[in-house]
This record gives C-alpha cells, sequence and structure tokens, in this order.
C-alpha cells in the first residue's frame, strides 16, 4: 500500500503524522481518556512496552500537573521531554527498583501497556502471548500500582478473553473492555480498562528473577486454571465485562476511507520503522543469493 | 445466556471441520495428525487411507504429538492426552501452555512449558512426580526434549532470547545460542545429540554442533520459518509461512545446501507442520488451508536421463556434422522419442540411439528447415519441408516412408505443420503469406495411414491469424483452428465455410486446445491462453449462425501456461515459471512435478501417459524427465479449504442431487466454487483469482447468480453453469466499473432484487456512500439510478426492503446506527440524489457488524449483532409512517464481536470472535437455545440452508459444518 493510500485508508495514521505523533495509537488512548478521565489526579505514570512512544507523547502534554512519567521498552526509544526511558525487561525486579527510585519509592497513579507480539497466525497462540504480555504487565502493576490505580492495557478479544477479564476482576473494582474509535472495528484489538485496583489484603506481590506469571500469581486467588490432582481436566473461571466504545461518533472512523485533497502534500512517517529480524534475509535475496 | 453445554446433549451436531494443521507426526505405520482438536490417523503404504479422526481436546488444538512405547501424546494449549490401544481417551490439563512433551519411558511423561519448565508426570497415576526448571524461565514460542540412552536434553526457543539448551538431569544449560534475530520457532537436537538446528523470525535455519558452534546457515525461506526435523544424518527439512517446505544438506561449508523446494505446498500462506520418514520414503505437510499431503522422498533422486550430442552421435553410430545438434522431436504411439538434427538426419530412441535411414536425395529435400510431428494413432510421425513436401514415417518392424506433395506456395515457406487427434486426422500446412490459403488433408488411420482428401481453407484476411492449434469435430464434421490472440475459426467441412472469432479475452497465444464434448449443432471446448488463462466454452450452431460462448474463464498466476487437459476429472496445467517448467493440478490446487530447465526458450515437450515425460534441449543436450505418480489423489490424503481467513461464504438457494453449491471467499481474494453435501463434505471444483484485493462479501442472488464484493471498488457478477461431465463451473459474468481510475474504496456489501430487466443492485461503500443500480441482463451494464452518503463513516450492512408496493433500503454502519431510506419514488420520479434518511436509530455502541432481516406479513424483524457483543431484535412497521420498535435487547449476546447472523426456518445461528456459535429462537424475543464452542478461530461468517435437514456452514480460519 502507497503513502498516499494508507492516508486515505486510515484517518488517523495520516492525523498522526500531521500532529507530530509517532504512531497512530496516541488517539485510541485520548479517546479512552476522554471516556474514562484515566489522567485526572495522576501524577506518577508507567508506560510499559513503550516504544516507539506515542502514548508518552499523549501523556507527557495532557497530563498538567506534576508529572513522573517512565517509559519501559526492551526496545531503545527516541527521548521524549519530561519521560524517563528505560531499556528494560518488565519482568525484571532491577526494572521495578528503578522506577520506584524513580518515583523516590512512592507508588503509580497509572499503568498503561500497548504492547503486543509479531502475531504468528496460529489464533489460539497468539491470544495466549498476548495475555502473556498482559499478566506480565500486571504482575509488574501489582508491585508498583497504588490502592485505588489505574490500569490499562492491550487485548485481543478472542476465545479466552474471557479469562483475563476474570482474572482481571478480581484485582480491580472495574474492568471494561474498551473500543476507541481509532481501533479499527475489522481488528481483534481492544483494551481493558480496570479501575480502582484493590489488592487482596495480606497479600505482598513480590517481583522475582525467574519466577513465570502463574508462579507470581500462585499464591494469590485470581481465578486462574490451577493444577488440579492427576491433572483432570478442570473448567475456567470465564466472566464478561462491560463493553464501551470511546470517542466521539464525530470524530472520525477508522474503518471509513476518506477523500483526500490532490495537492496535499503526503506526509513522512513521524518515526520510521525499526529493522526487521529479517533484514539480512531480505538482503540476501535480493542479491539473489537465496532462493 | 446459555453456558457452552456437552457434546451429548448438544442442538449442534458437527459433522466435518477443515482447518489448520496443526501438528503431524509420522509414527510407525500411521500418519498422526493434530487437525483442530481431532486427531486423525492415516496408513502409511502407497495406498495412503484414513484410519480414524476422533476429537481428542473440548477445545484445544493439538499443537504437539509425540510416540514411544506404544502410545501417543497429543498435546496443545494447556491440555494433554495419552492415547494407548484399548483405554479410553481422557483429556488432562496443566495450568498453563504446554510446548512440547516425551515419554522418558514406559511410565513416565515431561512435559514442557511456556515457562521452560518441565513436569515430570507418572503416566500409572497421573501424579506430578517433579517440576524441574534451569533457572531461566524466558518464554517460549517452541521447544523439543531429546531422549536419550543416558541423558535428555531440552531445547527451549525462547520469544526474546535465543536458544537455551538444557540438561534435565543436572538441570545445568549447556548453551545460550544467540545467533538468531527475533523469536526461535522450532529447535531439535538430533537423536546421536550431535547437532542442534534452529530456525526463526530471521527466517535462517543455523546448524550447530552439539558443542554449541555454529556450522552452517540455510537461507532461502521467504518468511518465518515455523518447523524443522533432521533426516539422514545432518539433512534438514523445514517448512513455514512462505507456503514451502525445504530439503538441505550439509556439506561441511558455512552455508546449507538446499536440496530441494517445494513451492506452493499449501494454499495461501503457512506450512504449519510437517515430519519425514526415510523408511516409508515420505514426507507429510499440513498447512493453515486444512489439508494434508505426502510428497514422495523420490523427488531427491529424480529419473532424469542426459544425452550430449556426441553421446547420441556414438550410440547411433554417425558422424557429427559440424554445429550439428538435435532440433527437434516427438514420441510414437510406443513411446519411443523421434529425434531430427540440425542437418535433417532422423533418429529414433529406444533406450539406445540409433539412425532412421534417409536417403540423401530425401534428407536434400526436407532440408534444414524441416518439422517434425508425430500423427496420432499409427505409431508415426511427419515430417514437412519448408516448401510443403510432407514425409510419413510409420515405424512398424521396418520403417515404411511415404510421400505426400503440397501445391507450390509462390514462393512462401511452410512455418508450421499442425496435426489433428484422433483416427480421422488432419494435417494442415500454416503459410504466413495470408493471401495463400492454408493447404489441409484428411487421413485415415484405418489399416495404417492412408490420404483421404486434400483441400485448402482460405486464410483470414488478417495478418495476425497464426495457428497453433487444430482440432477435428467428427459430430459436426467441423475443422476447428486456433491462433494467436485468442482467435479462432470453425470450418465447417461440409459448406466450406468459415467462422471467424477474434479476440475471446485480452491475451496472447493459444496454447492448446481439448475438445470436452460434442453434439450436433454445439461442441464444448477448453483452451489454454499463453498470459496464465484457461477457458471453458462452446461452439454453438444453428441454421443461421455460429456463435462461441465463454462459459468459463480463469487466471493462473503461476506463469505461462503452455497446456492443459483433463485427466481423471482434474484440470491439469502445464508451463513455465521463470526457469522452472511446472506440471499443476489445477482442481486439486498442486503442482505434480516441476523440472528446472532454464525457462522455456528452448524446444521441450511433455508426453503423458500414465506418467508425464518431459524431455528439453539445452544446447547441445537432452534431458529426458519422467515422474511416476506414487500416491493416489497425488499424496493430498486430506483436502482442505482456503489458505487464508474465509471472509464470506454462501450456500445455493437449492439442494440438487443430496448436495448444495457452496461459494467460499477469503482473505487472499480467492474465491471457490464446491459443493456441500449432506455430511457435512466440501468438493471444490474451482478456485478463481478474479478479484486482486481484500475480500468483503459474496451472496447467491439466484440459483444461477451470485455476486461479490471486495476493496479497489471490485463487484462481480457471477454466472454458475456446468462443465460437460457435470462439475459446477462459475464465470465472471459482469462487473462494476469503479468510479476513478485509482478505486481506493471497500465496497462492504450489496443487495439485490430480481427485476424485469435484470437486477437492482444496491452497494455500499467504506466512505459512506450508497448507490443503486440498475443491471440490464440483455447488456451486461450497470445504469446509476441513486447515489448518495450516509455520514462519512464505514457503512457495513444493506438490505432492500419491499413493503406495501413501496421499496426501502436498511444500512448498518460502524457507527451502530441502522438508517432506512425509501426508494422506489427516487428511480420512479427519476432522482439521483438519495437525501437523508427516514429512520436514523442508533442500535449498538459501535459497528453493526452482523444485521439479518424477516419479512414478516405486518412488520419486518430486524436482528442486529455488534461488536459491543450486543445481540438485539427490534421490528419495524410500515404504516403511515415507518416505526421501529427494541423487542429484544441482549447485552451480552457473546463475550466479544458478533460478527454475522444467518437464519434457516424459525432460528438463527450466531457466530462471534469468542468462538462460540449460538443458535436463538426470535418469535418472542430472542432466547438462546444452544451455545458450542468451535475450533474455526477468527470466526467471521456463517450461512444456513437444508440438505435433508439444516446446516449451517462456519467459516473464518478453517470451515465447520454443523448439523442442527
Amino acid at each position: 500500500m502507497g503513502k498516499n493510500s494508507k492516508d486515505k485508508r486510515d484517518l488517523y495514521y495520516r492525523r498522526a503524522k500531521e500532529e507530530g505523533y509517532r504512531a497512530r495509537s496516541a488517539f485510541k488512548l485520548l479517546q479512552m481518556n476522554e471516556q474514562f478521565a484515566l489522567f485526572d489526579d495522576i501524577s506518577k505514570v508507567v508506560d510499559l512496552c513503550a516504544a516507539p512512544g506515542s502514548w508518552c507523547q499523549v501523556l507527557t502534554s495532557e497530563i498538567k500537573k506534576d508529572k513522573k512519567i517512565v517509559a519501559v521498552d526492551l526496545q531503545p526509544m527516541t527521548p521524549i521531554d519530561g519521560v524517563t526511558c528505560l531499556q528494560a525487561d518488565i519482568t525484571h525486579p532491577k526494572t521495578l527498583q528503578k522506577i520506584l527510585d524513580i518515583f523516590d519509592g512512592e507508588k503509580a497513579d497509572f499503568v498503561c501497556s500497548d504492547g503486543a507480539p509479531d502475531v504468528t497466525g496460529l489464533h489460539d497462540l497468539d491470544e495466549y502471548i498476548q495475555a502473556q504480555l498482559v499478566l506480565s504487565a500486571l504482575q509488574l502493576t501489582t508491585c508498583i500500582l497504588k490502592p485505588g490505580g489505574k490500569f490499562v492495557a492491550k487485548i485481543f478479544r478472542g476465545r479466552d478473553i474471557d479469562l483475563l477479564y476474570n482474572q482481571l476482576n478480581h484485582l480491580f473494582e472495574t474492568v471494561i473492555c474498551a473500543k476507541p474509535r481509532s481501533s479499527r472495528g475489522s481488528s481483534l484489538e481492544a483494551f481493558v480498562v480496570c479501575l480502582n485496583y484493590q489488592p487482596p489484603k495480606d497479600w505482598n506481590p513480590q517481583l522475582k528473577l525467574n519466577q513465570s506469571t502463574e508462579e507470581f500469581f500462585e499464591n494469590v486467588d485470581i481465578g486462574k486454571a490451577k493444577n488440579v490432582q492427576y491433572f483432570d481436566l478442570n473448567d475456567d473461571e470465564r466472566s464478561i465485562v462491560k463493553f464501551l466504545a470511546c470517542g466521539d461518533l464525530n470524530d472520525g472512523d477508522s474503518d471509513a476511507t476518506y477523500t483526500l485533497d490532490k495537492e496535499r502534500i503526503v506526509l513522512p512517517p513521524v518515526q520510521m520503522p525499526t529493522a526487521p529480524p529479517y533484514k539480512e534475509a531480505l538482503e540476501m535475496k535480493r542479491k539473489g543469493l537465496a532462493r | 445466556m446459555v453456558s457452552e453445554s456437552d457434546n451429548n446433549e448438544s442442538l449442534f451436531t458437527p459433522l466435518q471441520h477443515y482447518g489448520p494443521v496443526t501438528s503431524l507426526k509420522i509414527y510407525q505405520d500411521t500418519i498422526l495428525c493434530g487437525y483442530g482438536p481431532i486427531l486423525r490417523k492415516f496408513r502409511t503404504s502407497d495406498e495412503i487411507s484414513l484410519i480414524s479422526s476422533q476429537q481428542i481436546f473440548t477445545r484445544n488444538k493439538i499443537h504437539g504429538i509425540s510416540t514411544g512405547f506404544n502410545k501417543i501424546l497429543v498435546l496443545g494449549g494447556r491440555s494433554f492426552s495419552v492415547i494407548e490401544d484399548e483405554k479410553p481417551i481422557v483429556e488432562k490439563a496443566i495450568n498453563e501452555w504446554i510446548i512440547t512433551g516425551e515419554f522418558l519411558d514406559e511410565n513416565t511423561l515431561v512435559l514442557l512449558t511456556s515457562h521452560n519448565v518441565i513436569y515430570k508426570i507418572d503416566l500409572r497415576t497421573f501424579e506430578l512426580m517433579d517440576k524441574i526448571h534451569c533457572n531461566e524461565k524466558s518464554i517460549l514460542y517452541s521447544g523439543s526434549i531429546r531422549v536419550g540412552e543416558n541423558r535428555t536434553v531440552v531445547s527451549a526457543g525462547t520469544v526474546m532470547d535465543g536458544v537455551i539448551i538444557w540438561d534435565l538431569d543436572t538441570k545445568e544449560i549447556i548453551h545460550t545460542l544467540t545467533d538468531h534475530k527475533g523469536s526461535i520457532f522450532c529447535v531439535k537436537v538430533d537423536k546421536d545429540f550431535k547437532y542442534i538446528a534452529s530456525c526463526s523470525d530471521d527466517r535462517t535455519i543455523k546448524l550447530y554442533n552439539f558443542q554449541g558452534d555454529l556450522l552452517s546457515e540455510g537461507w532461502g525461506h521467504g518468511s518465518r520459518i515455523w518447523n524443522l526435523e533432521f533426516f539422514n544424518g545432518t539433512n534438514i527439512i523445514s517448512m513455514g509461512e512462505d507456503c514451502t517446505t525445504r530439503m538441505w544438506e550439509y556439506n561441511n561449508t558455512d552455508t546449507l545446501r538446499q536440496l530441494e523446494v517445494i513451492d506452493d505446498c499449501h494454499l495461501g500462506k503457512h506450512v504449519w507442520s510437517g515430519d519425514i520418514d526415510t523408511n516409508h520414503n515420505i514426507a507429510v505437510t499440513g498447512g493453515a488451508d486444512g489439508r494434508v499431503r505426502v510428497h514422495d522422498l523420490g523427488i531427491l533422486n529424480k529419473d532424469s536421463r542426459t544425452y550430449t550430442i556426441e553421446e547420441i552421435a556414438n550410440d547411433a553410430e554417425f558422424t557429427l556434422a559440424k554445429n550439428e545438434a538435435i532440433k527437434s522431436f516427438v514420441e510414437l504411439d510406443s513411446s519411443n522419442l523421434v529425434a531430427i538434427t540440425t542437418t535433417g538426419k532422423v533418429l529414433i530412441f529406444d533406450e539406445k540411439w540409433s539412425v532412421v535411414v534417409l536417403s540423401d536425395d530425401e534428407i536434400q529435400v526436407l532440408g534444414p528447415k524441416a518439422i517434425l510431428k508425430q500423427v496420432p494413432e499409427s505409431n508415426s510421425v511427419m515430417i514437412s519441408s519448408q516448401n510443403g513436401k510432407i514425409l510419413l514415417l510409420q515405424f512398424g518392424k521396418t520403417v515404411e516412408k511415404t510421400w505426400f506433395d503440397n501445391d507450390e506456395f509462390q514462393g512462401s515457406t511452410v512455418t508450421n505443420l499442425l496435426i489433428s487427434p484422433g483416427k480421422e486426422f488432419f494435417v494442415m500446412s500454416d503459410i504466413p503469406n495470408p493471401k495463400i490459403p492454408f493447404q489441409v488433408k484428411k487421413f485415415s488411420t484405418d489399416g495404417g495411414v492412408s490420404l483421404v482428401e486434400k483441400f485448402t481453407i482460405d486464410q483470414p484476411q488478417q495478418s495476425r491469424f497464426t495457428a497453433t492449434s487444430i482440432k477435428y469435430d467428427p459430430v459436426n464434421n467441423w475443422l476447428i483452428i486456433f491462433s494467436r490472440h485468442v482467435t479462432m475459426m470453425v470450418y465447417d467441412l461440409n459448406e466450406g465455410k468459415a467462422h471467424i472469432f477474434k479476440k475471446l479475452t485480452a491475451g496472447d497465444t493459444i496454447t492448446s486446445s481439448t475438445i470436452l464434448q460434442s453434439q450436433k449443432g454445439s461442441v464444448e471446448f477448453m483452451i489454454t491462453v499463453r498470459d496464465g488463462i484457461y477457458m471453458v466454452g462452446t461452439i454453438k450452431a444453428n441454421e443461421d449462425s455460429v456463435t462461441v460462448e465463454i462459459n468459463m474463464q480463469n487466471k493462473l498466476s503461476r506463469g505461462f501456461i503452455e497446456g492443459g487437459f483433463f485427466k481423471d476429472g482434474d484440470l491439469i496445467l502445464y508451463g513455465f515459471r521463470s526457469t522452472y517448467f511446472y506440471v499443476w493440478n489445477e482442481t486439486k490446487q498442486l503442482e505434480i512435478t516441476k523440472e528446472l530447465c532454464g525457462g522455456s526458450h528452448r524446444f521441450w515437450d511433455l508426453f503423458v501417459g500414465e506418467n508425464y515425460k518431459f524431455v528439453y534441449l539445452n544446447k547441445s543436450t537432452i534431458t529426458i524427465v519422467r515422474h511416476r505418480e506414487r500416491f493416489a489423489d497425488y499424496g493430498l490424503i486430506y483436502d482442505g479449504t482456503h489458505g487464508r481467513e474465509i471472509r464470506g461464504l454462501a450456500l445455493s438457494p437449492e439442494t440438487k442431487d443430496g448436495s448444495k453449491l457452496i461459494v467460499t471467499a477469503s482473505e487472499d481474494t480467492v474465491v471457490r466454487l464446491g459443493k456441500l453435501f449432506e455430511d457435512g463434505t466440501v468438493k471444490y471444483s474451482w478456485c478463481m483469482n478474479n478479484h486482486i484485493s481484500g475480500m468483503q462479501d459474496i451472496k447467491f442472488i439466484t440459483n444461477e447468480y451470485l455476486c461479490s464484493s471486495a476493496a479497489n471498488e471490485e463487484f462481480f457478477i457471477w454466472k454458475i453453469g456446468q462443465l460437460y461431465d457435470g462439475t459446477p463451473i462459475i464465470n465472471q459474468y459482469a462487473s462494476l466499473k469503479p468510479s476513478t481510475s485509482i478505486p481506493d474504496l471497500r465496497i462492504m456489501d450489496f443487495a439485490f432484487l430480481s427485476n424485469d430487466k435484470g437486477f437492482l443492485i444496491v452497494t455500499v461503500y467504506s466512505d459512506s456512500q450508497i448507490k443503486v443500480w440498475q443491471f440490464d441482463q440483455q447488456a451486461k451494464s450497470f445504469q446509476l439510478l441513486i447515489d448518495g452518503f450516509y455520514t462519512n463513516c464505514c457503512l457495513l450492512n444493506v438490505n432492500i426492503l419491499q413493503r406495501n408496493n413501496k421499496m426501502y433500503i436498511l444500512t448498518g454502519a460502524t457507527d451502530g446506527h441502522i438508517a432506512i431510506w425509501r426508494i422506489d419514488d427516487l428511480i420512479e420520479r427519476k432522482i439521483t440524489q438519495l437525501g437523508k434518511p427516514i429512520i436514523k436509530q442508533q442500535l449498538h455502541q459501535s459497528s453493526v457488524k452482523a444485521l439479518k432481516v424477516f419479512e414478516e406479513p405486518d412488520h419486518v424483524k430486524v436482528i442486529t449483532g455488534g461488536d459491543d457483543n450486543a445481540l438485539i431484535l427490534s421490528e419495524l412497521k410500515f404504516d403511515d409512517i415507518i416505526t421501529w420498535e427494541l423487542k429484544s435487547f441482549v447485552k451480552d449476546g457473546a463475550s466479544a464481536t458478533i460478527t454475522s447472523i444467518s437464519g434457516y426456518g424459525k432460528r438463527i445461528v450466531t457466530t462471534s470472535v469468542d468462538q462460540i456459535v449460538r443458535l436463538w429462537e426470535y418469535e418472542d424475543g430472542l432466547k438462546c437455545l444452544e451455545a458450542r464452542y468451535t475450533t474455526v478461530a477468527d470466526t467471521g461468517c456463517c450461512d444456513s440452508g437444508d440438505i435433508n435437514g439444516c446446516l449451517s456452514i462456519i467459516g473464518g480460519a478453517g470451515l465447520s459444518i454443523w448439523r442442527h
């Protein structure tokens, strides 16, 4: 797809470039904020899987008060004023400690994650990996989020999404499935908006090295499937949460095609994509060294 | 809401399922296949056959199969099951995703979890013996366990951190291999613990010795590599997203040598699984297309012989002239080759080359530009000289020679000699000068070849008629001459009258022709066109005229087509793709064989008998390659559907001979036509490539016509027909011209109504446009009647309603609203502006994904399903004013997006991306009768119909057929 046709196909892609956002996903967070007033009365924020940084851009511009924003990603990220970028693993205890240090030992008001793995095409596996990513973000969140805090994460709605809803319901007063209008209707993508963090009493979550998400949540009941005697198949706890479409109907439709002015200048993306793992393989093919 | 019910008491009975083949394993004499939650077993012999199909897991797909000690371990998601003869199958589960598993011994099972932890389980009691880890709990995409005599090694392929090889007994990490970039999708240790092979996101295969030194890399896969396996020591088979299966050899260099590539191993995208077995000399592969294919490892040593001209001269004991080479060849009925050299020597090959003795005078007459052709049913050849003299050579115990003269060509020369097949055959000399008629001779093969008559046919008075193929139809006594530029001539031998049909389609040369069926006044034929087109047509003759109708036309995206024919009911096509010659089964959609011959610029021919024999010249050599098909159905042991997600499907209104026609359209723009049978089996016959962009929907208008829409403003009307043998065929009948030269709108949905001129059609667009068209069936033209915009959001659904002699359109959009316009008065008064809707009512928070209408006598029921999980029943009354009333609102009609609604009788079926199919009653409000899990992921479309009871067909990443 050429740059111009992508502009027509995707209103938010074009708008992101015009407004200087590094990715169109900025609008998803903005629209969720419109709906849930996520940024009211918050100052300490952790943005997980933050690269290329469009959510950080939104956070720095929308949070008005004395803000402290930490962005964490395994990938390097171009710095943003007012954001402390950590190139680190979100499952590592040291990462947690670094964030706590930045917050002077205080806890966060808001944790968000727009992370997603490269999908394979095996839907059950992709959904599982995405759920693992959410749980990884959640385990860090439980260590760093103050009671009453908020958590937002990207999900894929599929066959097991009701498992994840149920698990989040154990930790937050309100869990909502939010679909911003800037997220394509044809995509399985949505977001969980979790409000009012209420950790179980006497639970002291601790990130440890070499601890899987299963082990992390082992001593707290969030409704995850357990190993039962003789490994008999047990039912999963599932629940459905409220669905809310976010963003004004007049905001623009990410599924619609828009007519563009012919004289219009096609802007380059704010940030170029990073080199993929198969860059060398492409070069080999081009040189005719592989067929 | 109803929760999922037990399988026993379900109102839904699954009949058949097609979907991704997620695991394969050859064990003893059985091929074990993980087909969604179903385990299919096939017997491995040259007559490979399905032994059993059994659902093992309730929800999870079988992602892995391991064997040993006469037990089979199947696993997937967090489920596993150990299958032993005579014992009931029990689904077991742990609390996390299982990557792989193996039997340590008769009584011990080990499972590797996605957090790189091993569960050691006592198989007698199913008690956990131990949980073992190596202190590195990275999340894994892949892994394998190699159990040896003295040690057990775990290979873990991580999402981010390379490969971890660790010892199960010592729990020590042996190696952390970080040469790959990106996720690791497969890693294996060979059976002797000497080598490690891995593959990843970076599209390479890496071979290490067990000491952890990188030995060699395999480059070639065009995208991610999903699976690999060792065979014959250090040889490796790999398969991946690029739909290829490749075999590699380690030859002690830093690059693995590619032994073989099986291109288009599966349809669409992804070869997910595979295994190899050198005892049976087979490889087996499974794809996203739901197909299971067996490949003969014989392809690694092809039956191929090459002879240099020197070897031939030596063999046949003749002296080579300077620069002498083979010029062309033909095959005799006896399957011996006859070849002619550049100096006019005629040779015959029967395991040994020998010279067919011609006198010097004869060689002189034939000259250096002689044309050699095979004569049908007589073990003979004809050789034409440049000036038209023809030498017939009949090969028996001796070689019999006969000469035939032609008229003088006034200095022009013969450029081609065309011979029709059959007991009575025609020989035509083509002359480029259009003023000189074609010289035609009719021969009989009764008791040897004899000339029956000689005549001429005036060439069409156009310079571009170059004959490429002729056929004789004895029923009508027609000689049919095919030419370049997809032009043909029907020559009525009774009246001596020619009928010319120019440019049947845009394209180049007709490369082959076949008469499929002939009746008095009607001949069905098939032609192939070099550009990649094949078409089926009918020549129809009545007292006044002769016409040609094209019943079907399709384009192959594989390269050039040089010929085609039907064999055992399958359409076989062959031609060249870059430097390859290929033979392709178009019906079964698979490559039968291929040969790297350097491309089409050479003399070559394909001879088809029981086997395929491809012969080609390369400089001064001749190569004979034989392909023997080892397996029935070309090794396609289980057929599937599409290799990409199915986005639209439809069943024909009528049921005929216990089946309905089914059309399915997938994300990769392919439309397939087939039959759906009472037992749920789908048998496809065609795979149409007319669409070039993302499919949106496909629907039947009548039993004979259907429509499909896609991005790029593609909208086609298709016509259904029948081949001579009853096979249904489909042809693009008309297409809507896009509104701009660079169309970028998606036609999201359409509605239609038959009327006296043809069809009234409404199309709705991704930019909120609504267009009403009159399709004129006579002229095959679309006339735009009404045009307008809804808002600026994307429309998703449209229906036409007819109430009290008035006509309305009803739409659903991404803004969650339905809207209604009246259009009959606009059409009547020739008003072309649609204007504002009469009713605009919000039903859903966001997209109205599915919309189904039931027209009752006094009202219209509208059932909508949304992205917001809600299912809503509302009623529209069309009195003086239109009123809308909410009848039933189910907030949680699904736990995620409702994607389609199909109706049959007084019930509807809904699909949703939570993979639960629900059956509802709607008469007195929406009532869910049944909810059942489907293994079809990305569940996006469904249709229902009656074949001795109601069937529903559910599409997404696969296709399931259920009865209810």
